[in-house]
């Protein structure tokens, strides 16, 4: 997975994470509510670190697992999380 | 066979007229010869091919494979047919489906082509999940799947799986990937000399001629389109495989249960003591009537679940796992239980029934077990009920229509098409089942104030106030709970509970939705009362045994077991 996305771009980010999740869980993603917690959908812990993994890679960040599952539990709330990332702060 | 309590049971009955009489003898599905197949741990010669020739194994294969798979009901009661019988059978073919199921969902049509060409033949499939040392956590797998030369190279050991030996095709969970877990479809046959080694079969308690045994496979090469679905999410096409079988297990219970009642029925009609039939003995009559209750309720509870594979597979995540848990557990009690009827002859492995009643014990204890143990069950219940609770509202126009399209059995549903994007890991909140309850209660007692009031109304109505007591207690109990452990002891009892709230709405809803079309004992309600009196039993209240329907119970099983109907609700009298 190539470095690709755009961490400023919230709508990009934000379809971008619900296509990772829809992959994950094997259902379409427009049916990954971005304000309905990941846990509803079945999405276990172990998805959950393939997924910030997956966003590490694409975002070239680095990413406090333990913070943002439990944190940070929705598809936007993730979205907040990342664009406050202070590597994201230095960049601006 | 009489009544019909759904025309999805046409091409079960038929399968059953075609095997003949258990007790009639000298065939391989009579209890005679699959006593002796067990005793020499085989199956009974030409079973396999007796099934065959009826086309039983083309119901693994969906209609638009080109087999006659059609719906998850009509399978489920072919399977219940066969399991009272020889339940070995059906683990046999249940562990095919079992592997075919992720090609029918995911698969390419050039896999869906080849294993549907390989099942109408007769061959079998193997579901290669499990590994020796990680059971239930399918995350901790081992084997690998290492993408080389445009292909794959696999490395894994799998075992202890079913029809590993026998099987041609191997659906099998690998590692792609550091975090990757996918599905490959290995065919044996493509496979060089060394590639595939298999491990002895595996000496069990039951089911005896079954191939449980292993395969293990070094560094097999397979071709670069060996995928199932896309890499990366096998766990996921695990979880929702099992949905579908896990489901058919019930029906698998419900077999055994119906088997066993007429071993214990039929002896207790036969047996005389004191100068009479010991059914006459008020405690044999009462365990006879109270463990075909069970019955009744593990139908009510099966069938709608059954039904949501093609009319809700959104809901399977968290249905499909209170049938895998309740109905064989259910159905573990009334084996136990009939057996205390039978005495010393439940011991025997002659006799009554050519001593089939240990074999059928003895294979059924593999239900709470394999495709997630009763607490593997109960833990994934358990992580949906704070979202259930949360979402348990009324039931609006739509969710009303599915409840009646889930509940009247009198309509077959359309063709199953396999998709896995339909299945979900989890119900999200949405259970239209159990949030149903308040509304079918209001049915229940509109139905009183009707011009023609159930004989059984107004019990019917006591019941209900005190399941919806306890409901709400335990609603209370789970949304008070600040931060909700799944793996928690309170939190797997909670979702025991929940079990029996859902077989409680269950046979409710059954009552009201096919009191009007089957008529008769079934609609004057006294088998819900003891239905709703044995569930409050199972949460722990002290409930007095209605005498007055046990009675009418037992009379309708002593006619029952005279004309050899099925054991179903359906078969009660009719008006
Ligand atoms: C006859 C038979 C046929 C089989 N067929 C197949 C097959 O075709 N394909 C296949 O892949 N496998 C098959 N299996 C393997 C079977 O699926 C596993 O045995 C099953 O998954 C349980 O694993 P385990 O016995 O290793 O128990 P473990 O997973 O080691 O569990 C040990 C104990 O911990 C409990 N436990 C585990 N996880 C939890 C949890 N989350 N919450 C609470 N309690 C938990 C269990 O209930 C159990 O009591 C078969 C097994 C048998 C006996």
């Amino acid at each position: 997975m190539t470095k690709s996305l755009d961490i400023r771009n919230t709508s990009e980010l934000q379809s971008w994470l619900r296509e990772r999740i829809a992959f994950y869980l094997d259902q379409p993603a427009d049916t990954i509510d971005p304000d309905t917690e990941l846990t509803h959908y079945g999405m276990n812990s172990v998805y959950a670190v393939s997924l910030l993994a997956d966003l590490e890679t694409k975002l070239g960040v680095e990413i406090d697992y333990m913070q943002a599952t439990w944190g940070y539990p929705t598809v936007n709330k993730l979205v907040e999380y990342l664009e406050a990332l202070p590597a994201n702060r230095e960049g601006e | 066979m009489t009544a019909l309590l759904s025309p999805a049971q046409v091409l079960a009955g038929a399968f059953d007229d075609y095997l003949g009489d258990p007790y009639a003898g000298g065939t391989p599905f009579s209890y005679d010869e699959i006593v002796a197949g067990d005793e020499a741990s085989e199956l009974p010669p030409n079973a396999r091919s007796t099934i065959e020739k009826w086309g039983f194994h083309e119901l693994l294969v969906p209609v638009e494979q080109g087999g006659r798979l059609r719906t998850l009901d009509e399978l489920l009661h072919v399977c219940r047919v066969l399991s009272r019988r020889n339940p070995t059978i059906a683990v046999m073919y249940g562990s095919t489906l079992l592997a075919a199921n992720p090609v029918w969902l995911w698969g390419s049509a050039r896999q869906k082509r080849e294993l549907a060409d390989e099942l109408l033949s007769g061959g079998l499939a193997c579901f290669g999940v499990s590994e020796a040392d990680h059971g239930s956590d399918l995350l901790s797998t081992e084997g690998t799947l290492v993408r080389e030369n445009g292909g794959f190279r696999l490395n894994a050991a799998k075992w202890p799986v079913g029809n590993a030996t026998r099987a041609r095709f191997v659906t099998v969970l690998a590692r792609t990937g550091e975090r990757d877990l996918s599905l490959a479809l290995v065919d044996k046959q493509q496979l060089s000399d060394g590639a595939v080694r298999h491990l002895p079969f595996v000496r069990t308690l039951g089911l005896k001629g079954h191939d449980l045994s292993g395969v293990e496979f070094h560094d097999a090469v397979l071709p670069g389109d060996a995928l199932v679905g896309l890499p990366g999410i096998g766990v996921t096409q695990v979880l929702k495989t099992l949905q579908i079988t896990r489901t058919a297990i019930a029906a698998m219970s419900l077999g055994v249960m119906d088997a066993v009642l007429r071993m214990g029925l039929g002896y207790a009609m036969d047996r005389r003591l004191y100068g009479d039939r010991i059914f006459a003995i008020p405690i044999i009559r009462h365990q006879l009537v109270q463990e075909h209750v069970n019955l009744f309720i593990g139908e009510c509870t099966t069938l709608p679940i059954s039904r949501a594979l093609v009319l809700a597979p959104e809901r399977l995540s968290l249905w499909s796992a209170i049938a895998k848990y309740l109905v064989p557990v259910t159905a573990e009690k009334t084996v136990h239980n009939v057996g205390v009827v039978m005495g010393a002859r439940s011991y025997l492995r002659e006799g009554v029934a050519s001593g089939a009643f240990q074999k059928l014990q003895r294979d059924h204890a593999i239900a709470s077990v394999f495709e997630g143990t009763t607490h593997v069950n109960l833990h994934w219940i358990a992580e949906q009920l704070p979202a259930v609770v949360a979402s348990a509202g009324e039931p609006d126009d739509a969710a009303q229509d599915l409840l009646r399209q889930l509940f009247d059995l009198g309509d077959n549903t359309a063709a199953w098409h396999p998709d896995g994007r339909r299945l979900r890991l989890a119900n999200g909140g949405l259970d239209e089942i159990t949030a149903a309850w308040p509304l079918a209660v209001r049915r229940a007692e509109a139905l009183l104030r009707g011009p023609r009031p159930p004989a059984a109304g107004a019990e019917i109505l006591d019941l209900c106030a005190r399941l919806s007591e306890l409901r709400a207690a335990l609603h209370h109990r789970i949304a008070a709970t600040e931060s909700w452990q799944s793996s928690s002891v309170a939190a797997i009892t909670a979702a025991g509970e929940h079990c029996a709230h859902h077989a409680a709405v269950s046979c409710l809803l059954i009552w009201l939705d096919n009191r009007d079309r089957l008529g008769g004992a079934f609609a004057d309600g006294g088998w819900l009362v003891l239905s709703l009196q044995r569930l409050l039993q199972r949460l722990g209240v002290t409930v007095a045994v209605d005498e007055r329907h046990e009675a009418e119970l037992a009379q309708q099983l002593e006619h029952g077991a005279e004309k050899k109907d099925w054991f179903t609700l359906a078969s009660l009298p009719a008006g």
